[in-house]
Order: C-alpha cells, then sequence, then structure tokens
C-alpha cells in the first residue's frame, strides 16, 4: 500500500460523494490534497441512495430558505448538466423531472399550498399537475393519485458514478484517497486545525482539514449535533420501459421514494415502514423483514400494475438531519482552518457545488453565492432535544413540533 | 389424454397420470393443449418447446433452468405482461404466451 504522507496542504475526511467532490475541485486548484476514508469510497450513504435529483426536497414552505436554497441547488443543476463532459465520466444523468404525487386530499391540499408559495419565493419551473395531467404523464401511477408537483429540471442520476467520477478525476489530478484509513480525531492548537490523528495512531499535519463524515460527522465535530438517519430501500428485477419519473409521496405519513428505471430497467424504492430507532442503531446497515415488505408494498400503493414486480435487493444506509433540515456547509466556529459538509438527506442536489463552495472558501475565503443559510454557526455548541426513538416520520413530526 | 407428447402418462413410481380438464393456451400465436394445474413451463415442454426466451445483451436461448422459480431463466411475456416466470406460473385457458426478447415490452394498460 502507498505510505501516507506526515503533512500536507489539505486533509478531506470521509469519500462519499461530499468528499470526493470537494477533493476534485482542490485538486483543480493545485492544491495537495489527502482523503482519508473509513471503509471504501461511496460505501455510505452515497453509494446507499435513490440516485434522485431533487432541489427542493421535501416541502419546504419558509419563503427566505427557498430562495437561498434555489440560489445553490440551480448552480448544483448547472454543474450537472455538463459534468459527464468535464469529468469524462457516464454518469448515467437523466434530466427527465420529478414528482411529488397526493395520494388522499390532504396532501394534495398541502402539495397546492407547498406550491404556491415555492413559485412565489422564486421556483419558475414548479408546476401543479391534476390527477388527468398527472396520470398522462405517467400512466403507470394509481388511479387514486389526487394530483402532483412536478419541476422539470430535477432528475436522476448513478450516484456510484458520480463519486467515483470526482474520485477518479481527483485522483488524475494528484489528490491521493486512503481507503480503510479511519480518522481518530481532528487535531488543534489554540484555535488552529494542525492535522488528523488516524485510528493507526498515525498523525497527518495539514494547513486544512475538511470534515465530509456526513451520519458520521459528530464523532470528529461534536459540538454540531447532527443526527444520524437509516433509510432501507430495494431494488426491483429489470423490467421492459416504463413512463415513471423520480418521485416523493407520502404513505400513511411516512416519507417514501421511488426512481425512475436505471439503465438496465431496474426500479428502486425505499421508505415505508423504515423501523423507529435509538440513535446508535441508525448506523446498523442489516434490514429487518418487515422494512422489506414494507419498500415492496410501495408499488402496490403508487402503481396500477406493479404489484407483482419481484424485489432482488435490499439494503439500508445512513444519512443525516441537523436542527433545521439544511446541512451545514462552511468554516467551523472556533477553529481555525477546520470546514465542515455534513447534515445532508438529499445529498445529490448538493454534492457537485459543495464541492465547489468549499474550495472557493478554503482558496478564496469566500463564496460566490451566499451560503448563510447553511451555516455551520446555527447550531455550534446546541443541544438539540431529538426524539430518543426516531425514523423519518417521527423526525417529520418533531420537525412540525418545533 | 392424448398420448403423443412429452408428459409421463404412466411413471414407474407415482403411478398414472390423473385426469385432468383440457384447456387451451396460445404460445405465439400457436394453439396447445394443456391441462389444468400444469405450469405454462411444463405445458410448453410437453409440446416440444423449449426456447422460452432471448437475453437482452447477447440475444441467446434461454429455457427451464431451476424450475423452482428462482432463476428467472423461464420468464415470457404472459398476457402481454413480461417477466413472468413461467415455470411456477399455471395455465389457464385461453393464455396468450409469448417468448421474450430482453426485458420485452409493456402491451399497454397492463401497468
Ligand atoms: C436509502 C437512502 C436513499 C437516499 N436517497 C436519496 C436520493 O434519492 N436523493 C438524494 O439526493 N439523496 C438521497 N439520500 C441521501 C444521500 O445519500 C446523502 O445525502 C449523501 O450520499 C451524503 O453524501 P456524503 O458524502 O455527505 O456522506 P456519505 O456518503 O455517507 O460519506 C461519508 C463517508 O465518511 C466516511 N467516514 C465516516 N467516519 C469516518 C472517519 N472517522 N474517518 C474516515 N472516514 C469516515 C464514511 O465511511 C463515508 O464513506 C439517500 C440516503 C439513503 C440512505
Ligand atoms: S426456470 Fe428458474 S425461474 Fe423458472
Amino acid at each position: 500500500m502507498e505510505q501516507i504522507p506526515d503533512k500536507t496542504e489539505i486533509i478531506v475526511i470521509g469519500a462519499g460523494l461530499m468528499g470526493c467532490s470537494i477533493a476534485y475541485q482542490l485538486s483543480r486548484e493545485k492544491k495537495e490534497v489527502l482523503v482519508f476514508e473509513k471503509r471504501n469510497i461511496a460505501s455510505g450513504a452515497s453509494g446507499r441512495n435513490g440516485g434522485q435529483v431533487i432541489q427542493l426536497e421535501g416541502r419546504d414552505k419558509n419563503p427566505e430558505t427557498i430562495k437561498k436554497r434555489l440560489e445553490v441547488v440551480k448552480e448544483n443543476n448547472k454543474i450537472l448538466k455538463h459534468l459527464e463532459k468535464e469529468l469524462n465520466f457516464q454518469l448515467e444523468y437523466q434530466r427527465i423531472g420529478s414528482l411529488d404525487i397526493a395520494l388522499n386530499e390532504e396532501e394534495w391540499k398541502d402539495i397546492k399550498e407547498t406550491v404556491k408559495i415555492q413559485k412565489q419565493a422564486g421556483d419558475e419551473e414548479i408546476e401543479l399537475l391534476s390527477k388527468k395531467e398527472v396520470l398522462k404523464m405517467c400512466p403507470t401511477l394509481t388511479e387514486k393519485v389526487f394530483g402532483a408537483r412536478y419541476r422539470k429540471s430535477d432528475g436522476t442520476i448513478n450516484p456510484f458514478f458520480l463519486t467515483h467520477g470526482f474520485a477518479f478525476n481527483a485522483m488524475k489530478n494528484r489528490a491521493r484517497i486512503f481507503t480503510h484509513s479511519p480518522v481518530k480525531r481532528i487535531v488543534n492548537e489554540h484555535g488552529m486545525v494542525k492535522g488528523v490523528e488516524l485510528e493507526t495512531g498515525k498523525m497527518i499535519r495539514s494547513e486544512v482539514v475538511i470534515n465530509a463524515t456526513n451520519a458520521w460527522s459528530h464523532f470528529l465535530c461534536p459540538e454540531i449535533d447532527i443526527l444520524p438517519l437509516r433509510q432501507v430501500a430495494v431494488v426491483t428485477e429489470p423490467v421492459a420501459d416504463l413512463p415513471v419519473y423520480p418521485m416523493e409521496a407520502f404513505i400513511d405519513g411516512d416519507a417514501i421514494f421511488t426512481t425512475t428505471q436505471t439503465k438496465s430497467g431496474n426500479l428502486v424504492a425505499g421508505g415505508f415502514k423504515t423501523q423507529a430507532r435509538k440513535r446508535n442503531l441508525h448506523y446498523d446497515e442489516s434490514v429487518e423483514p418487515i422494512e422489506i415488505a414494507g419498500s415492496s408494498a410501495i408499488f402496490k400503493r403508487v402503481f396500477k400494475g406493479l404489484k407483482d414486480i419481484c424485489i432482488i435487493r435490499s439494503w439500508s444506509g445512513t444519512m443525516a438531519v441537523t436542527g433545521d433540515c439544511l446541512a451545514c456547509i462552511g468554516k467551523y466556529p472556533e477553529t481555525e482552518n477546520l470546514y465542515i459538509a455534513a447534515g445532508f438527506s438529499n445529498g445529490m442536489a448538493y454534492g457537485p457545488v459543495v464541492g465547489k463552495l468549499i474550495a472557493e472558501l478554503v482558496v478564496y475565503g469566500k463564496t460566490s453565492i451566499p451560503v448563510d443559510i447553511f451555516s455551520p454557526h446555527r447550531f455550534y455548541k446546541k443541544q438539540i432535544d431529538w426524539p430518543e426513538f426516531y425514523n423519518y416520520t417521527v423526525l417529520a413530526e418533531f420537525f412540525a413540533r418545533v | 389424454m392424448k398420448k403423443n407428447d412429452l408428459r409421463i402418462y404412466d411413471h414407474p413410481i407415482l403411478g398414472k397420470l390423473p385426469e385432468k380438464k383440457r384447456v387451451s393456451i396460445y404460445f405465439n400465436g400457436r394453439k396447445l393443449i394443456a391441462y389444468e394445474g400444469e405450469m405454462i413451463a411444463a405445458a410448453l415442454y410437453a409440446n416440444g418447446i423449449r426456447a422460452l426466451r432471448k437475453t437482452e445483451k447477447f440475444k441467446q436461448t434461454r429455457g427451464i433452468f431451476c424450475a423452482i422459480g428462482r432463476c428467472t431463466d423461464c420468464v415470457m411475456t404472459v398476457g402481454g405482461i413480461p417477466n413472468i416466470r413461467t415455470c411456477v406460473t399455471p395455465v389457464r385457458n385461453g393464455m396468450k404466451v409469448e417468448s421474450q426478447k430482453g426485458r420485452g415490452r409493456w402491451k399497454k394498460k397492463n401497468w
């Protein structure tokens, strides 16, 4: 194995989408970059997700955050448009739009309200589709659908290829990625970052350290309480081409997702009946039978004739949420030259742009688009009273209360 | 029962095949005799048909492999729905069975 150097300019911790995207952008700036990854490239949430690129995931009804989120995710979409060419890497990116469908009257009301607010806040692409329109576009859907939100520049991407595309190009630019090399702690002295110590005890000195470990970030930066959140997904047999879109919906209060077909024809879905657990059990990557049954049931509930579709694999992964559902991107408070990019629950809409923003911060000290709503200061040393047992649904209720 | 096919009508251990109701199925439009309770793939085999589908990439011929619904080598388009494992799907009178190329195609309205 390649020898790990004793010192470098920049250390990135975590080789998920965020870490690899950051490493790529910094390597383009001719910085000396080392990435340390506990397991393997894309072994965390970045290799376990649905690949949906949904710009305003969730039903954000706050005009202020919508506006600022849009600036960032629109930039992300701009980068994605030319990324295959830039990276010279097949990403299976399909910009085919996404749907948020209502399966009951109440949901329909909520979607209509969300669309109205998001449109007013500046999302000029967002559209409301009536039952007839959505069934015309996606005739596979259940007749029980009430209507949907549609955004045409959303889409889907292969998350493995996206992460590996960045990693490959970062290494081409002489960044080095050390897999199976967990970081034990970030070393700082007098409010200044000095480097990292690996689990093996080895110290590496560095001018800059970036924590991109998402669901694991609080182990290294405990002052910001980022919550791990486990999610389950299943993949079906490859089937003949269907008119399907990346979708979000609520079934019995659970936030579920289904994707468009992968290049080989499989469909991915998840989120229904994911069990509520204690915080430390959100890192467990096994899947319970009821969760597989739940994820399979999505096909029966959302589609007309896919109830017999066969599930061929299931898995779970751990993403992260913060106290206001927006990620933490930026300089870490009270420690010079330490940065954090963590707290992502819909990383595909952020990965490429986060690399660019962090690189701008590190190299030029400021970002080209405002990121104050993502400021790590929001939660610095703030205790959050998370529910003891939780899943996505429990957290949604928790956020509705606070 | 008709005897000029590949069914075992008199098994040395299991004994005689009980009389069963005759049904017809259509293989690529061709009418075939099958018996109630038989699996589609078994009925096709009995009628001498062993090539059930072509693979997506190399267009190779596939037929029954595991015969217990695990391997998906026997999938065909049945009643307009692709990917039906014919070794574990019983015949029905008038059923339309078609050999499948690759992932096949959905006939409209079967979703
Ligand atoms: C089932 C599921 C479905 C999802 N669906 C979607 C979707 O459709 N669309 C979407 O946008 N998002 C989706 N997400 C969320 C998305 O996957 C994440 O937001 C995104 O992958 C986060 O990327 P990341 O690089 O920040 O984190 P990760 O990919 O988790 O990377 C963090 C890395 O840090 C490493 N690490 C941790 N601790 C250490 C340490 N001490 N030292 C070194 N390395 C360490 C980990 O091993 C890991 O590889 C989904 C998530 C899941 C689980
Ligand atoms: S032969 Fe294996 S599934 Fe039918």
